[in-house]
């Protein structure tokens, strides 16, 4: 396994964590968008909160765990591991529009990988995190580097979502990237140690948000 | 320092308590064919409201709850083609851990054959202000079987101003279908995740959070889930509530103030779903109107 990230492969993962990735994220609020709608993000501080909350209890417990042991999978050429560990993810999904940011991306993101010419394994409904790992195998980055070029992509993402929601300015949406980012390292740390047994998460209130999403009267983003 | 209470009694004894249960399905319907129980948790024969075919039974735990070091451990096997329904007399409850003491354990194991049904609808669990409780509930479907349980938990006393402000939590919800999982919920509260009862994303300060499950479904038409999701407005729970699709699965939510309230609400989901599901009307245990 890659224990340290060569500059090829950082740059790489700038490729695969940037909002330019052709997978579709933008279309997405994860919840967000409903919860601004219940009045729940009225400001920077709250949508602070609401992001960190997830990064620490849903990233930290469900995504980077996951998105490890499906890079581990793939390095191992284990493909039934790929497809339980893919399987794994979207079984924690909480509802139809987080499932289907996951599947939606995910498709767009093994199509490309196949118009890059990446190797991939035959997947079932594979899962953002699944063709991430793939890449991150075939472009030898580190699986650390991989959690938090993943993380980043989750958060840059969200953020915007959030400067056109809440709404927030550009400057505001700077300074939230910052904040949470220097969090990221942490939540890694807590992923990379995780066991089998103590992946998997419980968040009711953006459960609920979610699942108001789909019938939300109207809405900038896909449910 | 608080006087002795009975309650401190009770912390002096552990309880280890097994219960395992095995329906077959026979030319009489479905029997309960096997049965064996380890110390307090047991049933009296199952019941048959609804005919031969689908048994229901009342697993009794007489403590009522579970004290630091107790530990309960029920399996639940179902097999081909058998059905049977499962609910409990009263609430579980998990009471204040005793200082330094084990935890409170309690696992439930559920394994479905092609073609039987389970149907698991334990009472509500209610976590005392410093409990230390680990709950493991993990169902395994073959093929061709279908699942429907809930399951509800209030943290701290109801109607009270003791709420979980201390203590340790983990609630594990595990679903399989032939060997892929498709429900996986893990609730963890320890003292570094006690922000998550407040926060937004998490219980909204909200002390009883629970969850319905059925399937798998074979695409339930809108008008099944506009029916379904008609129930939360008509019983005023338009913030408490929310009920969609999850794979395979039927998955309707409650976080609010009452266990009674996610309880009907649930019931009144399940009316609907059982015939779809399970192609058999629903029949709701006398116990669920007392």
């Amino acid at each position: 396994m890659a224990i340290t990230t060569t500059d090829s492969a950082l740059l790489r993962l700038l490729q695969l964590s940037s909002v330019a990735l052709p997978v579709g994220g933008y279309a997405f609020s994860q919840g967000l968008e409903n919860a601004v709608e219940q009045g729940w993000l009225q400001d920077r501080e709250a949508t602070h909160d609401w992001l960190l909350d997830q990064l620490n209890y849903s990233l930290a417990r469900v995504d980077l765990p996951l998105l490890l042991r499906l890079q581990r999978a793939q390095e191992e050429r284990d493909i039934s591991a790929v497809q339980y560990w893919n399987d794994y993810l979207l079984a924690c999904r909480e509802t139809a529009e987080l499932r289907l940011t996951d599947t939606a991306m995910g498709e767009a993101l093994v199509r490309l990988l196949n118009q890059l010419e990446l190797p991939q394994p035959p997947l079932q409904t594979p899962v953002f995190a699944a063709g991430f790992a793939i890449a991150c195998d075939a472009w030898s980055i580190s699986p650390r580097a991989a959690c938090h070029g993943y993380a980043w992509a989750w958060l840059e993402n969200q953020v915007a979502a959030a400067t056109k929601l809440v709404p927030l300015g550009q400057s505001a949406a700077q300074i939230l990237l910052g904040q949470l980012s220097e969090q990221l390292p942490a939540a890694v740390d807590a992923a990379m140690v995780l066991e089998d047994r103590d992946i998997g998460a419980s968040l009711p209130g953006l459960a609920l948000a979610s699942v108001w999403h789909e019938t939300q009267y109207s809405r900038l983003f896909r449910s | 320092m608080r006087a002795e209470s009975a309650l401190d009694k009770i912390h002096q004894e552990h309880w280890h308590a097994e219960l395992a249960l095995k329906f077959t399905r026979t030319d009489r319907g479905s029997r309960l064919s096997s049965c064996h129980h380890v110390g307090p948790l047991y049933v009296q024969k199952p019941f048959y409201p609804e005919g031969p075919n689908w048994a229901h039974v009342y697993p009794l735990h007489p403590p009522g709850g579970l004290v630091s070091g107790d530990r309960l451990e029920i399996s639940i096997h179902a097999g081909a083609a058998s059905a049977a329904l499962l609910t409990t007399p009263g609430a579980g409850r998990m009471y204040r851990a005793r200082q330094g003491g084990d935890a409170q354990v309690q696992n439930v194991h559920i394994e479905v054959d092609t073609d039987a049904a389970v149907e698991w609808f334990p009472q509500e669990s209610i976590v005392y202000d410093g409990a230390r409780v680990e709950l493991e509930t993990t169902v395994n479907l073959a093929p061709g079987a279908h699942f429907g349980a809930w399951e509800i938990t209030c943290f701290g006393l109801p109607a009270s101003a003791s709420r979980f402000n201390d203590g340790s939590f983990r609630q594990r919800y595990a679903v399989f279908l032939d060997g892929r999982p498709v429900f996986i919920e893990q609730l963890k509260l320890t003292a570094a995740d006690l922000p998550l009862l407040d926060s937004k994303v998490g219980l909204q300060g909200q002390p009883v959070a629970g969850f319905f499950l059925i399937g798998p479904v074979t695409a339930p038409s809108t008008l099944t889930l506009d029916t379904l999701r008609a129930m939360i407005g008509a019983a005023g729970l338009q913030r408490e509530a929310a009920l969609g699709l999850n794979g395979d699965f039927v998955l309707g939510r409650y976080l609010g103030s009452s266990a009674a309230q996610a309880r009907k609400l649930f019931t009144d989901w399940w009316q609907v779903l059982r015939p779809l599901v399970m192609q058999r009307p629903a029949s709701v245990p006398r116990i669920w109107y007392t």
